[in-house]
């Protein structure tokens, strides 16, 4: 099972996924992570932490759809798409809690 | 080590020893309650300071002691404000009250409002912030240890 | 209402400023995130799901029109156009930007209100009675001892660093409307005929992981001995309480773990002890009265006259939603944040002002928040009932529910919370949009409550019907139970059995209630039909139902 890097960004606190040494809003656009990959994005993940750049730096299950990762565990489907209650802020559109 | 007071940074000049240690000849020598207690056997007159944990009670302490410290692990152990709180107003310890652990500059007043009279504080500190939140409030609704309080 | 002397406002402003210091210092790098985190919580602020989310005082659950007005304009400038009134009276803003905090509370404190211990391990927001000084049956105003514990804890300098969350309800009537069973202190203001003004003390209440009610530690306290007898209360709970497990840290635990009484004997030696002090901490009479004149309204004269009126949903509205006054002439209004299907809680930008208008129309401008979750007009004339109903209307806010099947309390959830095992809010969408009035209006009152997860923000230990979320092999699932009630005969609600899918809660909430319709007896409410019939017979048919 592939996993996604993910944090939350620590000026405005939205969540924020790892895309080849850059933070995305969308899971939709984070880069999967292979075991090998997962080691070396964690440490750049660290290292945002560490300058305060984001908080709650870790990992998601993935699944990919369509080649796009989509978190396994409806939590975090949640925490990448917005409130299920609320389709007017929901961020991505075409993915199902 | 230095100490944070109302009056800005000071020298810590208290000497800590341990358990097992021999004591000093000289100097400001605090021990845990546990040697205290032993203390008669080895020259109980040297002996100017206790260290408590926050877990210790405070009554019963001896009177004439220049110093008692708290020891506190970790900053959100609230216990020690009501152990300076008790040991100064109710005991009525006169002695200087300090606490050492990890604690925020955030935390001074709080502190010092309670009765604390030094926060021990590494050498290198940058006493700015620590000032700051001390001047912060010019008044407080309640009354403490240390100051008056508008309403209450 | 109380207002804000040179005194307070300074005091505000200046925790404006200190936030704004640790904000900075966080961003700097300062401070690491695990020392901020107890800080932006002692001001309201988490870390949520989707971001921050700061939690706002409504100091007892008052607020000015203007005030409200000032929350409208705070949702649009600081997050995204709405709120979230909670169960302690409070309201929630789900996006704010850390960096932006700062200023939005300088905002706030514009119009006297602050996020001060709105969080954290400290003495939180003190609630009570939403029709305080409005209703027919109180002693005095509660609010007037609110507003005194409200300056005594704050910033209070020996307990700001307790072993866990602290919060205190007060009730001035008989009919407890602030679940003060259910708090970690409960204070009942109490004029006795022999010893005069002052209260009932009860401590160790509280919801989540395992729910107690609190214990009565003291039957009289006289009036000007209110503080120094809480201040005993806290010092043995600062002192005493878990320190080792954050989940038996309450004061509940340590209640229920001494025993009632070795627990007062231990607050009863503290007091005197503190008595025997010089200058105990307590208010002075003139403190009281100080403070006790802000809460006396003089209501203009009405007339006797109501309005008869045929608009279409008024008089079922009127008949539920309207509370009675202690002036005849007058009522209490409840505006109701349950619409049917719709998030129970939540008011949007523009809904906020439409009630600040109307409660400057009607009302006293004044509004309440009740943690029930709804919104309160008092001291509205009863000529005025209709006309008030036509405006409501407008703003969608008109829904004639209150303590209807419909009007369900609910916390955020999985939607939004960090803690939650499971969604709330669309449980309570699926079984709200089910009721309409007329069949409401056979159930009686009924009340629904949901929480996400065992911390119990929606308050499920205590609803007729409780439904908890939980994580069952990842999926949502929710436990049922039932017989729970949070005034004066307050009971902690019995589990049904085993979890239940979402899919499968509307149809298990028609049996229950099928149930009770069919055994209760005339006026019964559920928990009482529970008492006298036992779970067994909603078993049989929840589980009966379910799996048909």
């Amino acid at each position: 099972m592939s996993k996604v890097m993910t944090a939350q960004r620590l000026h405005d606190g939205i969540v924020v996924f790892w895309r080849d040494g850059e933070w995305t809003e969308s899971v939709l656009d984070a880069t999967p992570l292979d075991e090998a990959a997962v080691e070396m994005a964690m440490a750049e993940g660290r290292a945002d932490q560490a300058e305060n750049l984001v908080i709650d730096v870790g990992l998601i299950d993935v699944q990919l759809q369509a080649d796009k990762p989509v978190p396994t565990r409806r939590r975090e489907r949640l925490r990448a798409l917005g409130p299920s209650v609320r389709a007017d802020l929901v961020r991505a559109q075409d993915m199902e809690i | 080590m230095a100490l944070f007071t109302p009056e800005g940074l000071v020298e810590d000049q208290a000497i800590r020893v341990d358990d097992e240690a021999p004591l000093p000849k000289e100097g400001l020598v605090m021990v845990s309650v546990a040697r205290w207690f032993d203390a008669a056997k080895e020259e109980p007159g040297r002996i100017r300071g206790l260290v408590l944990r926050t877990d210790d009670p405070v009554d019963g302490l001896p009177p004439d002691l220049d110093r008692i410290e708290f020891e506190v692990e970790r900053f959100t152990d609230g216990r020690v404000f009501t152990q300076a709180r008790l040991l100064r107003r109710r005991h009525g310890f006169r002695g200087v009250i300090s606490v050492t652990g990890p604690f925020l500059p955030d935390q001074a007043a709080h502190l010092f409002r309670c009765g604390v009279d030094a926060i021990v504080v590494p050498d290198d500190v940058d006493p700015e912030p620590w000032a700051r939140t001390v001047a912060r409030f010019p008044r407080y609704y309640q009354s403490a240890a240390r100051g008056v309080g508008v309403r209450i | 209402m109380y207002q804000y002397d040179a005194i307070d406002q300074e005091i505000v402003d200046a925790r404006v400023e200190e936030y704004r210091d640790q904000v900075a210092r966080r961003l700097s790098g300062a401070l690491t995130e695990e020392e901020f985190r107890p800080l932006r919580l002692m001001n309201g602020l988490y870390l949520q799901l989707h971001g921050y989310m700061l939690r706002v005082a409504i100091p007892y659950g008052t607020l000015s029109s203007r005030q409200l007005r000032a929350l409208a304009e705070i949702s649009r400038r600081y997050d995204k156009g709405y709120g979230h009134f909670t169960t302690r009276q409070n309201i929630q803003f789900n996006w704010p930007k850390l960096v932006e905090t700062p200023d939005l509370l300088a905002d706030l404190a514009k119009v006297e209100m602050h996020a001060i211990q709105t969080s954290g391990n400290c003495i939180r927001n003190v609630t009570t009675d939403p029709f305080a000084g409005a209703a027919a049956d109180e002693v005095e105003d509660p609010r007037i001892t609110c507003e005194i514990i409200r300056q005594w804890s704050t910033l209070h300098p020996e307990f700001a660093f307790l072993p866990r969350k602290f919060k205190i309800a007060v009730t001035a009537s008989p009919h407890d409307r602030a679940a003060i069973a259910v708090h970690d202190i409960g204070v009942r203001v109490v004029d006795d005929p022999e010893e005069g003004p002052g209260f009932e003390i009860w401590a160790g209440g509280g919801q989540g992981r395992a729910a107690y009610l609190a214990a009565l530690v003291r039957r009289f306290l006289p009036r000007a001995r209110l503080l120094s007898y809480l201040e005993a209360i806290m010092r043995v709970y600062n002192r005493y309480g878990r320190r080792d497990n954050k989940y038996k840290a309450r004061i509940k635990i340590l209640v229920n773990s001494m025993g009632a009484e070795a627990f007062t004997e231990e607050v009863e030696r503290e007091w005197q002890q503190i008595l025997a002090e010089e200058a105990p901490v307590d208010v002075p009479q003139g403190e009281w009265d100080r403070v006790g004149a802000f809460f006396d309204l003089e209501l203009p004269p009405a007339q006797e006259a109501e309005a008869d009126d045929t608009h279409p949903g008024f008089a079922r509205w009127r008949d539920v939603n309207v509370v009675p006054h202690r002036r005849a002439v007058y009522a209490n209004v409840v505006i109701s944040l349950k619409p049917r299907g719709g998030i129970p809680g939540d008011a949007s930008a523009s809904q906020m002002e439409g009630v600040a208008e109307l409660a400057d129309r009607f009302g006293q401008s004044e509004i309440r928040v009740t943690h029930q979750q709804n919104l309160v007009l008092p001291h509205v004339r009863r000529r005025d009932l209709s006309a008030l109903h036509r405006a409501l209307v407008e703003l969608d806010l008109a829904t004639a529910n209150l303590d209807q099947a419909s009007d369900i309390i609910a916390c955020p959830g999985m939607d939004y919370c960090t803690l939650a095992n499971a969604r709330s809010i669309p449980i309570a969408q699926s079984i709200s949009a089910r009721f309409d009035e007329s069949r409401e209006a056979e159930i009686g009152k009924l009340n629904i409550k949901i929480s996400g997860c065992i911390n119990a923000c929606g308050h499920h230990h205590v609803g007729h019907i409780g439904i908890l979320g939980i994580d069952k092999r990842g999926e949502e699932s929710y436990q049922l139970a039932i017989g729970g009630s949070h005034d004066e005969n307050a009971a902690l609600a019995k589990v049904l059995g085993r979890a239940i899918s979402a899919e499968e809660v509307p149809a298990a909430i028609d049996a229950i209630i099928e149930v009770w319709m069919g055994h209760r007896l005339e006026g019964e409410t559920l928990p009482r039909t529970v008492q006298r019939v036992g779970l067994v017979p909603f078993k049989e048919k929840v589980y009966g139902f379910v799996h048909a």
